[in-house]
């Protein structure tokens, strides 16, 4: 099915079972991608994608327009599984506000990236960001995972996390300027 | 330390969101400002790289199981419909069909109980029967403990009070005991 997002959303509200099932497959890797960032556990992840997609369906009258779809998606993901994380008394632990003058990570990260066993580094690269990331305290960290890894626009995000754009970009500059110092430490 | 009348743009400039005049002004002051110039390119580095950190795939046949999980839980379930009310429209014969039982045990009660009625007043002292063509025989019994026996009518008055006798109907007794009392005047032989 060929079919364009606004075409398929409008089909979906009005109860066509073939465009929600096509939405799934659309859809069903960046959920789980999302809730599999922050519950860092497959079987929760896939709790909560089956949850969010059951939940749309569901409220698929309320969706008011049609833009709001992966908006109002990824704000029942990533709701549940916030809730989850509470739920599980999981603790985020804050990253400590360093205050010394760190040197430029670019070049540190460009060593790390270099190099014959480059997709090792790379992995080994990725398992880092990903535990700077799990440093940050949950609204950073949700926007840093939103925008900034899943690659979400500002809306979207500030849809998913249901608080003002500007929001989100503060907190997205936070967190950046708390990894490149949380990094930059790990990988001198 | 960065410029603050520029920071507001890094992020569309970073995301190639910036409109064509507002991207040359900006990349006029990132020529001239080293400060903000390091800081744009460790933000796009930073960007890149947390775009770039991995999730283990769980496999396709994971991918599908999950649909089908998902599928499950929504389109293969009958609706349901939580908000308001929907008028459904059903054939007149399958209402009828469905209420079948109801009426007939409504029916069936009705009878039984005109039944009971029946013989609960054929049993009751007030009532008149209908003998033959020819002879009434109407009695009371119980308190009154009067047979009033007419085989012929002999007057006018009397055939008129006798064919107004309502027979063995429900609900007749307290006009059959007026008719019978004015029988019973009439013979005053009866007992």
């Amino acid at each position: 099915m060929n079919k364009d997002l606004e075409d398929l959303v409008k089909d979906f509200t009005k109860g066509d079972h073939a465009a929600f099932a096509e939405l799934v497959r659309r859809y069903k890797k960046k959920v789980y991608s999302v809730a599999y960032r922050i519950l860092k556990n497959h079987l929760d992840a896939d709790d909560v994608t089956q949850e969010a997609f059951v939940r749309i369906y569901e409220k698929r009258r309320e969706l008011r327009a049609v833009s709001y779809f992966s908006g109002f998606l990824l704000r029942i993901a990533t709701n549940y599984s916030i809730d989850l994380v509470r739920r599980r008394q999981k603790r985020f632990i804050s990253v400590e506000d360093e205050t010394e003058n760190l040197p430029s990570v670019q070049t540190e990260m460009a060593n790390k990236i270099a190099g014959p066993d480059r997709d090792i580094e790379n992995r080994e690269l990725g398992d880092i960001i990903d535990r700077a990331i799990d440093t940050l305290p949950p609204r950073q960290k949700l926007a840093i995972i939103l925008h900034d890894v899943e690659g979400y626009s500002m809306t979207e995000a500030a849809m998913a996390l249901d608080c003002p754009e500007a929001t989100i970009r503060s907190n997205l500059h936070i967190a950046r300027a708390k990894l490149r110092k949380w990094l930059v430490k790990r990988l001198k | 330390m960065i410029c603050r009348h520029t920071e507001t743009y890094f992020d569309d400039y970073i995301e190639g969101k910036l409109n064509p005049q507002d991207k040359t002004r900006l990349e006029e002051h990132l020529r001239d400002c080293s400060e903000c110039r390091e800081y744009v390119e460790q933000e796009k580095e930073l960007m890149q790289l947390l775009k770039t950190v991995p999730l283990a795939d769980p496999g396709e046949a994971y991918w599908q199981h999950l649909e089908n999980s998902i599928f499950a839980r929504t389109i293969s379930q009958p609706e349901v419909e939580t908000g308001k009310s929907e008028y459904i429209f059903t054939h007149p014969i399958k209402a009828m069909r469905r209420h079948i039982l109801p009426v007939a045990a409504v029916i069936i009660l009705l009878i039984i109980s005109l039944a009971l009625v029946e013989s609960h007043f054929s049993s009751w002292p007030l009532s008149a029967r209908w003998q033959n063509q020819k002879a009434y025989n109407a009695t009371l019994i119980g308190n009154y403990n009067t047979t009033v026996l007419i085989e012929q009518p002999r007057s006018e008055i009397e055939s008129d009070l006798l064919g107004s006798l309502i027979l063995s109907a429900p609900g007749s007794a307290i006009h059959n005991l007026a008719v019978l009392e004015q029988l019973s005047n009439l013979k005053p032989e009866a007992n």
